[in-house]
């Protein structure tokens, strides 16, 4: 199959050969595929994504717990809901609560969600002066002295 | 002249796409928040375009590289990078001051100069898609 080439100036026309075509869209699907088959992050791409041990955490520095177990929020100190369905206000509820430059620590369960990453790297990318991290172990490696009385 | 210019286009379109490609292609989930970022679209369908989009690239690029399919690849290749420049410019219009999240975790660069590199990659396929091949000797 063969088209005219629009584009090229004289009067002869090159023809674009689709041929190719099939190809390259096989090898498209193809390597999205071997994505696909491969472990989705790669260790040199995850320099800290993995869930920090609640030790590791600065408490010192009064970290933001963001909460995506919207129905739990409240029980623990600096806690703020956040809906990542929501993203708009999720956002302004942590800028409200003078969140920003200061560490945000995700709660939530199970840490291994794929789920918790992507807000993570969200976080990361539009709240750049703020440290995201995971709370390894979700809420009960909170430290109790952050418990709500 | 021409032919070095060509050879330069040619250059310049198959290292930015391959680059572009690969460092997306390893880091999908990266890729994946960076489009989240940008538009509001469902998680399955950001992650497809995750993983379509840099594989896309990678095969284009190394499309370019043979005679019988470069014409194809740098036409294919025209529109897609000029949809990413015209979704770019879209984005700086909103203020978007994030990285696009082109190179994935490979290189962050600010949204002009993302643009300013697609712009460069955009008129490289032009260019490859206007070059004349010598036809076959007769």
């Amino acid at each position: 199959m063969a088209l005219v080439h629009p584009l090229l100036p004289g009067d002869q026309g090159e023809s674009l050969s689709l041929r190719p075509l099939p190809l390259l869209l096989a090898a498209t699907l193809l390597l999205a595929g071997l994505r696909c088959a491969l472990p989705w992050r790669l260790p040199r791409f995850a320099p800290a994504l993995s869930a920090t041990p609640a030790a590791a955490i600065p408490w010192e520095r009064e970290p933001l717990l963001l909460d995506l177990r919207l129905q739990r929020a409240g029980s623990w100190r600096n806690q703020v809901a956040f809906d990542e369905e929501r993203w708009d206000d999720g956002l302004r509820a942590v800028l409200l609560a003078g969140g920003l430059g200061r560490p945000l620590v995700l709660v939530a369960e199970p840490l291994a969600e794929p789920r918790l990453e992507q807000v993570a790297l969200r976080l990361r990318r539009e709240l750049p002066g703020c440290t995201v991290l995971l709370l390894a172990g979700g809420e009960p490696a909170l430290p109790d002295a952050w418990r709500r009385p | 002249m021409r032919r070095a210019c060509d050879r330069v286009a040619l250059l310049l379109a198959v290292g930015l796409l391959l680059a572009g490609g690969i460092a997306k292609w390893l880091d999908p989930l990266g890729f994946q928040a960076a489009i989240l970022g940008q538009v509001r679209l469902p998680l399955a369908l950001a992650g497809l375009l995750a993983l379509l989009l840099p594989a896309a690239e990678i095969v284009l690029g190394a499309a370019l590289l043979p005679r019988a399919s470069r014409r194809l690849a740098a036409v294919t290749s025209s529109g897609l990078v000029a949809s990413f420049v015209l979704w770019k410019f879209g984005l700086l219009a909103t203020g978007f001051a994030g990285d696009c999240g082109c190179f994935g975790g490979l290189l962050r660069l600010p949204l002009p100069w993302s643009l300013v590199l697609d712009l460069a990659l955009l008129a490289a396929c032009l260019r490859l898609v206007l070059v004349r091949e010598p036809g076959p000797a007769r």
